[in-house]
C-alpha cells in the first residue's frame, strides 16, 4: 500500500543500539517478486549455524504466513506495542519480557488466536499471529515511520532473545509502505528484489525515492539490488553492464548483489514446501542465496556463518554468482529439433528440384545435387548424428526432470511416489546406457582381434572407431555429471545423507548393470 | 561512428540464436554440397573451396553468438530493457531533483 512522505526523519538507526540480532530485510517496489521465495532461502541459509528468525511483515497479504502453516509451537508470544488491542494487558515497557500466560489469556477474551513462535526447522523461527483488522493496519499506516520502526525493533529484540535468534530476516510487503521503510531502518541490509522490466524498475526506483523522503536512505543504510525471475533471454553480462552504467548510482556505488534466474522448477515446489534451499541445495537459488549471504557476512559475521558457507571458493563464488544456468544452446531440445528439421526441409528441397527440374538445370548440375543428395542418404553418419543429438537432448531434459521429481518426493516423505519417479528415471536412462554396452562389446571384439593380428593402431584410428569413441566419451561425461551430482548431494545435506547415499547407490547400479550385462551379451552373439 | 556500428551490431544480436542456428545449417549444406562436388575428380578443388566456405560460416557464427552474448545485447528482451530502463531511470532522476 503506498503511502505518502513522512514528514519525520530518523536521526538514529534503531538498529545501531545495542542488539543481539542482525536484521536483513527483503523488500520491493512492487508485489510478485518473489520476496517471500528469497526471504526464505536467505533464512534457511543463515539458519544452518545460527538461530534464525523470519517474520512476515506483509501484514496485508500474509504470503509468508500462508505459506509456514506446519511447524513446531514453542510457546506464546506477547503482541507488539503497536497494537494496544490486541496487547491490553501489556504495560511493561517496551522489550521487556511480557507475562505470557496473562497475555494469552487477554488475547483468547478478545476472541483473537494468541501470538505464537514456531519453530519451521532446525533453528529457523516464525511469529505466527492472527489476522489484523482493517483498524490495526490503518493504525500501523498513520504511524510514525520512526516509532513504527522503534516499535517493531524492540518487539523483534523481544521475540529474538526468546528464540536466541542471532539473524532476522523481515519479509515486507511488495510497495513503498511504512512498515517497509521501518524495516529498512532497522535492517543491517535491506535486499531491494527487482525483477528486469519497465514496470519493476520503476516500482523499484519510487520505492527508494519515497524512502528518500520518508528520511531512510540516509549514507549507513545499506541498500541493495537483487535482481530476480530472470528469463533466459537476458545474459549475465548484459545485466550487469547495465546495471554498472546506469544504475549503480543509486544504489551507494555498490556492486549489483545478486542475480536469480527464473527456475521454474522451484516456482511450482514452492508452493508445496517453502523450504526449496534445503529439498533442492544445489539449485541456483541455494547457491546463489549462499554465495550473497558470503559477500554481505563474510567479514562482520563470520563466526555466526556455516563452515560450508565461509568456506566457498573464489572461483566458486565468481561462477556461482555470474551464471543464470541457461542452457547451452546445442543441448536445447528446441534447437536440436529445429535443426534437424531445417536439414530435413532442405533436403527434400534439393530433391524435388533434382527430380522435377530437368528441362531447367544441366545435367552436370542434376548429378552434382544427386551426389549431394548421397552424401546425406547414402553415408548414415549425419543422420546418426542428428538422432544422436535429439536422443541426448531429450534425455538430459527427461533426466532432469525426472531427477528433481524425484529428489522433491525424497526429501518431502512421498516414499511410493519417489520410487515410481526413480523407476521412471531408470526407464529413461537403460536405453542409452544399454547402447554403451553394446559400443563396449563392440570395441572390445575388434579391439581383441585387431590386438591379436597386429594392428591394433590402425584400427584405433579407423573412423568408425573414433565414431564410437565420440559417443562413448559423449555418454561417459554425460552419465558421470549425473551420478556425481548426486554424490555432491549427499554430502551436502547431513539430515538426508542416508537417503542420497541409497540414490548414488541405484544411479551407479543403473548405470553399471546394462554395461556389464551388454559386453558379454554382445561379444557372445558376434 | 563506433555509436552507429554498436547499434546495428546490437539491432542484429537480437537474432544470435537463429543467426548461429542458420550458420550451422548453411556450413552443413554448403559442407555437404563441398562433399558432392570431391566426389567428382574434376570438381575436387572447388568441393574444397565449398567446405572452407562452409567451416567459415559455422566460425563466424559462433564468433558473432559470442561477441552477441559477451558484449552486446542478444535478445530482443535485453533491447527492450536496455531502451526503455533508460527512459525510466531518466523520469526517476528528474523526480528526485525536483524533490
Amino acid at each position: 500500500m503506498p503511502s505518502g512522505p513522512d514528514q519525520t526523519t530518523l536521526a538514529d538507526n534503531p538498529q545501531q543500539d545495542s542488539r543481539a540480532f542482525t536484521a536483513l530485510a527483503v523488500a520491493s517496489g512492487k508485489g510478485g517478486v518473489g520476496k517471500t521465495m528469497l526471504s526464505v532461502a536467505l533464512a534457511y541459509e543463515l539458519s544452518q549455524n545460527a538461530a534464525t528468525l523470519i517474520i512476515d511483515l506483509d501484514f496485508f497479504n500474509r504470503g509468508l504466513t500462508g505459506l509456514l502453516r506446519s511447524g513446531k509451537i514453542i510457546k506464546d508470544l506477547q503482541a507488539p506495542n503497536l497494537l494496544p488491542e490486541l496487547n491490553a494487558t501489556n504495560q511493561a515497557l517496551p522489550g521487556a519480557v511480557p507475562n505470557q500466560a496473562e497475555t494469552a489469556a487477554a488475547q483468547q477474551s478478545a476472541g483473537e488466536a494468541p501470538w505464537q513462535l514456531v519453530e519451521i526447522s532446525e533453528n529457523l523461527f516464525n511469529i505466527r499471529y492472527p489476522d489484523l483488522s482493517t483498524d490495526d493496519y490503518a493504525r500501523i499506516e498513520n504511524m510514525q515511520i520512526v516509532d513504527l520502526a522503534q516499535d517493531l525493533s524492540d518487539y523483534i529484540a523481544y521475540v529474538a532473545r526468546e528464540c536466541g535468534a542471532h539473524f532476522v530476516v523481515l519479509d515486507c510487503h511488495g510497495g513503498p509502505d511504512r512498515t517497509s521503510f521501518a524495516a529498512c531502518k532497522i535492517a543491517k541490509t535491506t535486499l531491494l528484489i527487482s525483477e528486469p522490466d519497465r514496470i519493476t524498475l520503476y516500482g523499484t526506483l519510487n520505492f527508494l525515492r519515497q524512502l528518500a523522503d520518508a528520511g531512510g536512505a540516509t549514507a549507513d543504510h545499506d541498500i541493495r539490488l537483487v535482481l530476480n525471475k530472470v528469463v533466459s533471454s537476458f545474459n549475465p553480462p548484459f545485466l550487469l553492464r547495465f546495471y554498472n552504467e546506469n544504475i549503480r548510482s543509486e544504489f551507494a556505488n555498490k556492486p549489483l548483489l545478486a542475480m536469480f534466474p527464473m527456475e521454474e522448477y522451484l516456482t511450482k515446489a514452492f508452493e508445496k514446501n517453502a523450504l526449496l534451499a534445503k529439498v533442492y541445495p544445489e539449485s541456483l537459488l541455494a547457491r546463489k542465496t549462499r554465495v550473497y549471504i558470503y559477500d554481505l557476512l563474510a567479514k562482520t559475521e563470520a563466526t555466526h556463518l556455516s563452515p560450508d558457507l565461509k568456506g566457498l571458493s573464489k572461483p566458486e563464488r565468481t561462477i556461482t554468482r555470474t551464471t543464470l544456468g541457461r542452457e547451452f544452446i546445442l543441448l536445447s531440445n528446441n534447437f536440436a529439433v529445429a535443426m534437424i528439421f531445417s536439414i530435413a526441409m532442405i533436403l527434400m528441397a534439393v530433391a524435388v528440384v533434382e527430380e522435377n527440374s530437368r528441362s531447367i538445370l544441366s545435367v552436370q548440375t542434376r548429378e552434382m545435387l544427386r551426389d549431394f543428395l548421397e552424401v546425406f542418404t547414402d553415408v548414415p553418419y549425419f543422420a546418426v548424428f542428428g538422432v544422436f543429438w535429439f536422443v541426448l537432448t531429450l534425455f538430459r531434459s527427461w533426466m532432469q526432470s525426472l531427477s528433481r521429481t524425484s529428489i522433491f518426493l525424497a526429501r518431502t516423505g512421498s516414499r511410493v511416489r519417489a520410487s515410481l519417479a526413480a523407476a521412471a528415471k531408470a526407464v529413461v536412462a537403460t536405453p542409452l546406457v544399454a547402447m554403451l554396452g553394446l559400443f563396449l562389446g563392440e570395441l572390445e571384439r575388434d579391439w581383441r582381434y585387431a590386438y591379436q593380428e597386429g594392428f591394433f593402431v590402425e584400427a584405433l584410428l579407423d573412423s568408425d572407431v573414433l565414431t564410437l569413441l565420440i559417443a562413448l566419451l559423449f555418454c561417459a561425461a554425460f552419465l558421470a555429471e549425473y551420478y556425481f551430482y548426486n554424490l555432491k548431494r549427499a554430502t551436502r545435506l547431513r539430515r538426508y545423507k542416508r537417503i542420497s547415499k541409497i540414490e548414488g547407490i541405484a544411479n551407479g547400479i543403473a548405470i553399471l548393470l546394462p554395461i556389464l550385462i551388454g559386453v558379454p551379451l554382445w561379444s557372445f552373439l558376434y | 561512428m563506433l555509436d552507429t556500428v554498436k547499434t546495428v551490431v546490437d539491432r542484429i544480436g537480437v537474432v544470435t540464436d537463429q543467426l548461429l542456428a542458420g550458420s550451422i545449417v548453411g556450413g552443413i549444406v554448403i559442407g555437404g554440397m563441398g562433399g558432392a562436388l570431391s566426389s567428382d575428380d574434376d570438381l575436387e578443388h572447388h568441393g574444397v573451396i565449398f567446405f572452407y566456405i562452409a567451416v567459415a560460416l559455422i566460425l563466424i557464427g559462433f564468433s558473432f553468438y559470442t561477441y552477441a552474448r559477451l558484449f552486446s545485447v542478444s535478445s530482443e528482451q535485453e533491447l527492450a530493457f536496455q531502451e526503455q530502463g533508460k527512459d525510466v531511470l531518466e523520469d526517476h532522476r528528474t523526480k528526485s531533483q525536483r524533490a
